[in-house]
């Protein structure tokens, strides 16, 4: 988001915060309180305890269900945020340092970070500032009431995909009607299941971070991440020149989706690319990757209530990854020869 | 609890791996309630019908491909963690119907390799030969791994989500 962007976002999020809106606010309205809630996390400061967990019968069984909590400290001028975790058991020990350019993943115990590049802005270079067009395009978003999460009254906000694009997730924001930040947020698969919930259980907004919390502990060694990517790349001839092989573009795409940019990934001799797909609420992802031998193939879970599909075409191993219905990633495949 | 918390129990019910305590609260439930109880019995059909189902022959490109999946030693986390009775039951009852309806449903998922398959999809620049991911990284499903960035930065409104999942498949590079 541009710098210069920002004093107005924050004068609108005062504005905001100053606005109790109605409880049934007019159609209209509805997609601005979604572009503030998109950009909540960039202005907001605040410490909230969240609970993630992915229902997916699909991808998890119901009461191993993966159940994450949190707690989440951020601070939305300058971009930083620290997350650490009370579950599931593997991330017990973990803190989670972000900055807009970096990810840090610190193991307290050990006193080890490993360090990421977050991409953000960059991930999505095509439709970087045309996302709520976009969302606009491809979903009718409707307020569907108020209800009180965390003590803060919220809009109920119904985010469902347009008629020709059935078989795409919906979501369900509950958003507070002071700050336009999601309380809670439900996720259903194109065959309506809710797949997975956020939800934040205590909020805290005049919460202000002391000196150094946003900093590494004292003596933390840094790894950095072996996975480099390049920068934003469009699918031409210079994507091809930079890969040594000509990447293989889908002739279908489901309904809504874009094209949103591409990145080379690459560690220690290995290298592949990432194209993306997004349709202003929802990614598919399609990796191709040169495999001298039989590469992975069939499906797997790719995430919370997405499929993942790998196969081998010629000299490429490819994977598609969204949470869409499994027969348009079966379709996207198909579509590449 | 509602409905939808006894469904949840209800496949863990199935898989026989609810404590008896909670398998009686639970089946106390499905005694009463006409919805839950059908979940429960449709449950029950399909791992008793399970072993009763013949098996087609599967074709050979995706019988391949299943024994190539299933060889493979790094599943995902949210795999690795779904990991149960009824999942797998679900998940081979779901390979057979495949292997029934595949040739004729989705007959272009086949296995790599196929006889007179064009190469001309890739054009490789010659020199040094590259290593894959899985030989470079083989704890780490770097798709995964990379699907999860991309879709945290795509949805603010999902972040925390598919942050859970970066940082769980970042795990094993801290080791």
């Amino acid at each position: 988001m541009p710098v210069t962007n920002r004093g107005l976002l924050a004068c609108l999020a005062v504005l905001g915060g100053a606005w109790a809106g109605p409880a049934r606010a007019q159609s209209g309205d509805v997609y601005a309180w979604l572009e503030r809630a998109l950009q909540a996390g960039d202005l907001l400061t605040y410490r909230a305890q969240c609970v993630a967990e992915n229902h997916d019968p699909f991808t998890q069984s119901a009461a191993r269900a993966l159940k994450a909590q949190f707690v989440e400290c951020c601070d939305g001028p300058s971009g930083r945020t620290r997350t650490e975790y009370m579950a599931p058991p593997e991330l017990v020990n973990t803190m989670v340092l972000e900055d807009r350019e970096f990810i840090y993943q610190v193991d307290k115990k050990r006193r080890i970070a490993l360090k990421q590049s977050a991409a953000a802005g960059s991930m999505l270079p095509s439709v970087e500032g045309s996302r709520i067009d976009l969302l606009r395009r491809n979903y009718s978003a409707t307020i569907a009431g108020t209800r009180v999460i965390a003590g803060r009254e919220c809009a109920i906000v119904e985010i469902m995909p347009n008629a020709d694009r059935a078989g795409n997730p919906w979501r369900r924001l509950f958003i507070d009607k002071r700050t336009a930040f999601p309380l809670r947020i439900e996720n259903a698969n194109g065959a309506g299941l809710l797949v997975n919930t956020k939800a934040v259980t205590s909020v805290d907004y005049a919460f202000r971070p002391p000196e150094g919390f946003f900093s590494l502990p004292p003596g933390t060694t840094v790894k950095s991440d072996p996975v480099h990517r390049s920068g934003a790349l469009q699918a031409d001839a210079s994507l091809s020149a930079q890969l040594g092989f000509r990447p293989v573009m889908p002739q279908y795409v489901p309904a809504g989706y874009v094209f949103a940019g591409a990145h080379i990934i690459g560690a220690d001799g290995a290298k592949a690319v990432h194209l993306m797909y997004f349709d202003g609420l929802s990614t598919i992802s399609l990796f191709e990757e040169p495999t001298r031998s039989r590469g992975r193939a069939g499906w797997a879970p790719g995430g919370p209530g997405a499929h993942a599909l790998s196969w081998t075409s010629g000299n490429l191993s490819l994977t598609l990854i969204g949470d869409i219905l499994p027969q348009e990633l079966v379709q996207m495949r198909n579509s590449m020869g | 609890m509602r409905c939808e918390d006894y469904k949840k129990l209800i496949y863990d019910l199935v898989d026989g791996t609810l404590d008896e305590a909670r398998a009686s609260y639970v089946r106390a439930h499905t005694d009463q309630c006409p919805e839950c109880r059908r979940q429960l019995q449709s449950w029950e059909r399909l791992r008793a019908g399970f072993s009763a189902i013949p098996r087609p022959a599967m074709p050979r490109s995706l019988a391949a491909e299943v024994a190539y999946a299933a060889s493979r030693q790094r599943v995902p986390f949210w795999g690795r963690l779904g990991s149960t009775p009824a999942l797998r039951v679900a998940a081979v009852c779901g390979v057979l119907l495949l292997a029934a309806a595949g040739a004729l449903v989705i007959p272009s998922l086949r296995g790599p390799g196929r006889a007179g398959e064009p190469l001309s999809v890739a054009r490789f620049a010659p020199g040094a030969p590259q290593r894959t991911f899985e030989e470079v990284l083989p704890d780490v499903d770097v798709p995964g791994r990379e699907h999860a960035l991309f879709a945290r930065a795509g949805t603010a409104f999902d972040r925390n989500l598919w942050t859970v999942a970066v940082n769980l498949e970042s795990l094993s590079l801290l080791e």
